[in-house]
């Protein structure tokens, strides 16, 4: 039998409604797109857009049986732009869902990374801290943490350049401040009160320089790190006995508490 | 009879033959969504660029229907244009929430990793 009297077997038998057309390609997609996403989590997340693409599943199939058994082309194309445009509904359902989970996660992500980095923050002042104690006496003061060290350690007496030995305790001091970023520095120079004052004044100032020099040196930022002398007028022992004299005899480095 | 049957047919064929133009508001509205894909950054994620482009083509194609008189499938064109641009706008958006997870996920990885 030719081609031609089967396909007027299939016009009669559609026209006698006997045969049902079958669905375009772009219905059968738009019934799998729609099946998908609305088992997916776009139905928790977005479901007025699964709604919405399964009322235009509903409009296509209302027009694919509309014209079931009418085979003008008109009417298929109208079926067939129909499916394809619930089948992007549904995917558009699902793409929003999809990005707003993905904002959730970003929310969260957020928050984990704040506490992570905080810690991390605290975990580094910490570490610093340690290795501080390790070159001087370390206290925490309102003023900021202070570090005292001997004046003997990195003076000779009288001298304010720094000794051979001092300079790899300075090292340590300059690795762990550099771990403190956006702090404030302050060298303070102190002298026991033997001696003419304004000498001691003098010196202290020049002592503490020296430091913030060396700090500098080895990569502080110049603006960061401060210097001051005060000579004999801030002891922190009695100029009595040589044990407090050696005591009052120092260099402070503070780290300044954040203004925040 | 027959021929007053006839002739209503032509009059019918003819209203439906002439060129009755597609709202202005539906091409508005394919124009309007290309835009906000394009906006969205649609052309520069290669999963929203194929709709976009996909979408482009329609509307054009959809005009040309509008001006040759088949109204029905310019409508049909532009509805498939307007979601195609629709879901190039969602895809975009999509993946630059995406991309934003994963650029957070790596820094969290890498902070958490330094301690």
């Amino acid at each position: 039998m030719s081609n031609k009297v089967w396909k007027g077997m299939l016009m009669a038998a559609l026209a006698a409604g006997c045969v049902k057309a079958p669905p375009p390609p772009e219905l059968e997609e738009a019934r799998a797109t729609n099946k998908r996403v609305s088992a997916g989590p776009a139905a928790e997340q977005n479901p007025s857009g699964v709604a919405d693409a399964k009322a235009a599943l509903d409009q296509a199939e209302q027009s694919y049986d509309d014209h079931v058994y009418d085979v003008t082309r008109e009417a298929d194309y109208y079926t067939a732009g129909a499916a394809y445009v619930a089948t992007r509904k549904a995917q558009v359902a699902e793409a929003e869902a999809s990005a707003a989970l993905a904002a959730q996660q970003k929310a969260r992500l957020q928050k984990e990374l704040a506490i992570a980095q905080s810690q991390r923050k605290r975990l580094r002042v910490s570490d610093a801290a340690q290795a501080l104690s390790a070159v001087g006496r370390v206290t925490e003061e309102a003023r900021g943490t202070v570090l005292t060290l001997g004046g003997n350690i990195l003076f000779a007496s009288g001298q304010y350049n720094l000794r051979e030995d001092a300079l790899s305790k300075l090292n340590v001091v300059a690795v762990a401040l550099k771990t403190m970023t956006g702090r404030t520095f302050l060298v303070e120079g102190h002298t026991d009160s033997t001696g003419n004052p304004a000498f001691n004044q003098q010196l202290s100032m020049k002592r503490a320089g020296t430091v913030r020099e060396y700090l500098i040196s080895k990569g502080l930022p110049s603006e960061q790190v401060k210097a001051v002398g005060y000579g004999k007028d801030k002891p922190v022992a009695p100029n009595s006995t040589a044990e407090g004299r050696a005591k009052n005899r120092r260099v402070e480095i503070v780290v300044q508490p954040n203004p925040s | 009879m027959l021929k007053a049957l006839t002739t209503a047919v032509a009059i019918v064929t003819l209203a439906a033959c002439a060129s009755v133009p597609v709202a202005p508001e539906k091409v508005q509205a394919s124009e309007q969504a290309i835009q906000d894909a394009q906006a969205a950054g649609a052309d520069r994620q290669p999963s929203a660029a194929k709709y976009l482009e996909l979408a482009q083509g329609e509307l054009t194609q959809g005009k040309r229907f509008s001006d040759t008189g088949e109204p029905r499938k310019a409508e049909t064109m532009l509805a498939k244009a307007e979601w195609d641009a629709k879901l190039a706008t969602a895809k975009a958006k999509e993946g630059t929430s995406q991309a934003e997870v994963q650029r957070l996920a790596d820094e969290l990885q890498k902070v958490s990793a330094n301690q």
